[in-house]
């Protein structure tokens, strides 16, 4: 079985989880068992993967394999009809909840789950004082998966787990830290496998312990794929068995981007690299930053994988949008709004291209820190941009939107390779970036498919841009270019040769 | 189904729980349904209905009740039913057994006292924090899970069935003065859960769960300061029936007008929620009538009964008995008054130097304490035996040649009928309500005024000085207790079963 080591999914997603997603498409696509493990509690998990595509068998979530909830076939609906609230009480109908009464004392509070009507989310229950005794947790699948309970402080003491038929399977136990408040201070699984109790000190610990047992449990050997090093490494590192373990770079591994040889290593990835011969390999997304890691650590074994997948174009060019039909002069940005890809850059460099290209538009998909988005509508404002720049925060699935933009732009200091280039590409979007380290160079054939120009070259990049905006010939060049890059070298049949060639290299009899 | 309201069941048991469970095997004799019932969480209740001979069948405790786990066999548990976590190590201290690992402890287990039955489990976070203390049943089933908070207060109790489910929830929250308030919840629990401000709703609600399941019931409510709100608040019809074990007013020389006595005002304030009210005497029941009109039936039942075992049984030969032996068979309690015996007694032992007395009985409070110190100032103690509570009252009796009980009140005094059925001619004040209905004054004993030390002295004096007359008064004691042989006070209840049974069968035409 092949794990990809992950923290969690969530309803907004990083390239990592993408990345560990299109993977476990593509292993299941052929034939391979594999399913993405994540860590967090998350009791929507089962209708977040949904938005993406991805099927309840194809993760496997920490707390679902304690709870013995892994398996959840039958799905309920539940709703405050469902809960059997005693008939002598009085139901009162909230947006988000329902106040639940015995005559003039409030009993209880039943809460939804946010975009459905009235699916229970949890149930808190209050004694005469109005003091909250406990609060039942429910899961999207219809079962009630934890309980909190409280001190006499009100702050959490315990947070029980069940199985979905009501069993006690995990028990949390918190204790004030420092700034007063909860902090994990026992973990107690209870009666695992029939064989007693177990104690763990935090999560990290039982994350531990979890891989290990599946490890154990596996039939065959197991293949560990740390997506997310924070929540891999220090597990995978504690697990001295039979089992492989690779970890991807999702980032530049260097502090100091520019200099991948010797700045020092990202805080995460330093403890791998230290042991580095306890995995059998290192996982980059482009060729230039495996180059470099193997020239860092000569003897371990580094290599590149393209994070997504395509298939070969259709001869008579019915899956290809041409750019005359996309929306003229359309800019596009997809990632995080976040001070690392320089957003205020693009912005200001989208100014210079609006004063060529009057009605050029830029429109940035993606989440980012409240503040930061807001700091950058206000830049946006500022230059007049107006009604020519949206910002759209994020979308799980931006496939249908990608054929609606003509050129894509990236500004960013740094990273690991930007998934968004890479599908940019596959949709037929030119990309005209900065030139950084890692992505736009194993992306991006500069003259051909996009430009690549260096940092802080705002003037050069708006240049690039106006000239494919007000080129149609050369747009519509560059896009064959892009379609034709994207859907020769990043086949789904190559990208799975190569994962065979690489994983089989160190499959040892 | 006719249920019997206690509070309580333990191996110390009152008059009040004996009187429950003697009427119990009275109905279980004649096929009439009946279940004791009691509101206390005991983790032994089990061993304690056994010693007490109370059939599961006749038994229901609110604990019990919703978790499931009324029914359940004995199963032992220990060490090798509760494996321990792999990389420990362990440290035997007495019935302890700390459970380290990596230098920190996780928990201890404690056992049952000389034995190796694991009793309870406390458990520890990685600070050394108590977290959680778990306990088991007697039968060998978790049943009750503590939470300590943050400052080490208990913030809930879990109590579990043999489900492994929690049914029921004890919060201990603050209120805004900063006072512990003690509230419930029922959950995992017909798939629902409730909520209570208190153990009175909760008794109120465990009522009418229990109404549900049979009908048409009768509750007869043998502890009204526990009960009667919960009984009372009812949302299901029942039949309610107030039982005085008591006198129901607090100053005897004026039942009409005296202000009630504690334990009853409330039952008594709301005499119009009664179906029918039962007193052990018909004195009483006459009081009672004056007091409260006859818009209610009530009955006179003794409390007590002599089976007809007992009746059948040999006489104990008198010089069979301990010479001189007086026995006051009480709880320790200030309305018993064991200070007057052992005032009584100093005087008795002066003209017969072989003289004991017997005190049995648990003891209520710290009362113990000023009746032993009393005996110490008497220079008594080599006479005087503090004896504790038994559960073969009988063989006490046979020992001795009488018995005394200057009371300052009483609802029935079984122990008084006990006495006689054994041949114990009894010295007993003339209270309310009992001795004078028992007692055949002159003939099986000689019946004194209350606060009258002095006449308990010359009436032990007078009989341990006349061994005919004593012995003659034992046979008739003996003769005088098949007064109350098991027909004749079932008789008596018929009269009240009759009545139940033509209202219901009215309730059910209607």
């Amino acid at each position: 079985m092949y794990y990809f080591v992950n923290e969690y999914i969530l309803q907004k997603n990083s390239s990592v989880e993408h990345t560990a997603m299109n993977r476990v498409k593509l292993f299941n696509h052929y034939k391979t068992p594999a399913k993405i493990v994540t860590k967090i509690y998350d009791r929507l998990l089962h209708r977040t993967i949904g938005d993406f595509g991805v099927t309840d068998d194809q993760v496997l979530n920490m707390f679902d394999y304690f709870q013995k909830a892994t398996d959840v076939t039958d799905v309920q609906v539940k709703t405050t009809d469902n809960l059997n609230i005693p008939i002598e009480y009085e139901i009162t109908v909230g947006a988000n909840f329902s106040s639940v009464a015995n005559g003039d004392r409030l009993v209880e509070n039943v809460g939804f789950i946010l975009g459905t009507i009235g699916r229970v989310f949890y149930q808190e229950f209050f004694d005469p004082q109005g003091n909250r005794i406990g609060t039942d947790l429910w899961d999207w699948r219809g079962f009630k998966s934890a309980t909190q309970y409280f001190g006499q402080n009100g702050q959490l003491i315990l947070q029980r787990y069940y199985t979905p038929t009501g069993q006690t399977a995990l028990e949390e136990y918190y204790a004030a830290d420092t700034a007063g408040k909860p902090l994990l201070s026992r973990i107690i699984l209870k009666d695992y496998r029939g064989e007693g109790d177990r104690f763990f000190q935090n999560r990290d610990d039982l994350f531990t312990f979890f891989l290990n047992e599946l490890s154990n449990r596996d039939a065959e050997t197991t293949t560990f794929i740390v997506d997310r090093p924070g929540t891999g490494v220090q597990s995978l590192l504690a697990l001295n068995d039979a089992s492989h373990k690779y970890l991807y770079i999702p980032i530049n591994h260097a502090v100091n981007p520019n200099d991948p040889i010797h700045a020092n290593l990202d805080g995460f990835l330093e403890p791998a690299f230290e042991h580095f011969s306890h995995f059998d390999g290192f996982i980059t997304a482009t060729p230039q930053q495996a180059e470099n890691l193997a020239t860092r650590f000569p003897k371990a074994r580094v290599f590149a994988m393209p994070a997504v997948t395509t298939v070969p174009l259709a001869k008579d060019g019915t899956d290809r949008v041409a750019p005359s039909d996309r929306q003229p002069h359309s800019l596009l940005y997809v990632g995080r709004i976040g001070q690392d890809k320089q957003i205020d850059q693009q912005l200001r460099m989208f100014a210079l291209v609006k004063d060529r290209v009057p009605d050029a538009t830029f429109t940035l998909y993606g989440y980012g820190d409240a503040k930061y988005v807001a700091d950058m509508q206000k830049l946006a404002d500022s230059l007049n941009l107006g009604d020519s720049v949206t910002f759209k925060d994020y979308v799980p699935n931006l496939a249908a939107d990608y054929d609606r933009y003509q050129v894509l732009t990236n500004t960013s200091l740094a990273d690991g390779g930007p998934l968004a280039m890479m599908e940019a590409l596959m949709h037929g979007l030119p990309v005209v970036s900065y030139r950084f380290n890692y992505g736009p160079a194993a992306f991006v054939t500069d003259g051909q498919d996009g430009y690549l120009v260096d940092p802080g070259q705002t003037l050069a990049l708006a240049e690039k841009i106006v000239a494919l905006f007000t080129n149609p010939e050369k747009l519509a060049a560059f896009s064959e270019a892009a379609y034709t890059t994207a859907h020769t070298q990043w086949t789904r049949r190559k990208v799975w040769n190569r994962w065979q060639k690489e994983l089989a290299a160190n499959v040892t009899v | 189904m006719y249920y019997f309201l206690n509070d309580n069941m333990q191996y110390s048991k009152s008059g009040i729980e004996q009187a429950e469970i003697n009427r119990l095997r009275l109905f279980v004799k004649h096929g009439v349904p009946a279940k004791i019932v009691t509101r206390v969480f005991s983790m032994e209740l089990s061993r304690i209905l056994e010693q007490a001979g109370i059939a599961r069948e006749n038994f229901v405790n609110l604990f019990e009740f919703f978790c499931g786990s009324g029914d359940v066999a004995e199963r032992s548990f220990t060490m090798g039913d509760f494996p321990l976590p792999a990389n420990t190590t362990t440290t035997r201290k007495n019935n302890q057994l700390q459970v380290f690992a990596q230098g920190k402890m996780l928990m201890i287990i404690y056992f049952r006292k000389n034995s190796e039955e694991i009793s309870n489990v406390q458990y520890f976070d990685v600070n050394g924090r108590t977290v959680k203390m778990v306990w088991w049943d007697v039968r060998g089933f978790k049943c009750l899970e503590q939470f300590f908070d943050w400052d080490g207060k208990i913030s809930q109790e879990q109590y579990f069935g043999p489900d492994g489910q929690a049914h029921i929830e004890k919060n201990h929250y603050l209120n805004r003065a900063g006072k512990s308030c003690l509230s419930w919840r029922v959950f995992n629990y017909q798939g629902g859960s409730w909520v209570f401000t208190g153990m009175n709703e909760l008794t109120r609600f465990f009522y009418d769960e229990l109404n549900r399941q049979t009908t048409p019931n009768v509750f007869i409510c043998d502890r009204t300061v526990e009960c009667d709100w919960g009984l009372f608040h009812m949302e299901t019809p029942a039949f309610k029936v107030l039982h005085l074990h008591n006198d129901h007013v607090s100053d005897p020389s004026d039942m009409l007008h005296s202000p009630l006595n504690n334990n009853y005002t409330n039952a008594l304030n709301n005499w119009h929620k009664w179906d029918a009210v039962i007193s052990a005497t018909p004195e009483q029941t006459q009081d009672v009538v004056d007091r409260f009109g006859a818009a209610i039936p009530a009955f006179t039942i003794p409390v007590g009964y002599v089976t007809d075992a007992e009746i059948a049984a040999k006489h104990q030969a008198f010089d069979q008995r301990q010479k001189n032996l007086i026995v006051h068979v009480a709880r320790l309690a200030p309305e018993k008054q064991q200070n007057h015996s052992i005032e009584a007694f100093a005087q008795v032992h002066q003209q017969f130097p072989d003289a004991r007395l017997e005190l049995w009985g648990y003891a209520n409070g710290d009362i113990e304490k000023k009746f032993k110190q009393q005996v110490v100032d008497a220079g008594l103690s080599d006479v005087v035996s503090f004896k504790g509570y038994t559960h073969d009252i009988g063989a006490v009796y046979d020992r001795a040649q009488i018995g005394v009980l200057p009371s300052r009140a009483e609802g029935f005094s079984l122990t008084l009928l006990e006495a006689q059925s054994h041949g114990v001619p009894m010295v007993a004040n003339d209270v309310k309500y009992g001795p004078s209905d028992i007692i055949q004054d002159g003939q099986t004993g000689i019946l004194t005024e209350n606060g009258q030390p002095q006449q308990l002295a010359d009436a032990l004096i007078q009989l341990l000085g006349d061994r005919q007359k004593l012995q003659d008064f034992s046979e008739a004691a003996y003769e005088n207790a098949k007064r109350y042989s098991e027909d004749a006070v079932f008789d008596q209840w018929r009269q009240l079963l009759d009545y139940f049974e033509n209202l219901m069968t009215i309730t059910a035409a209607e």
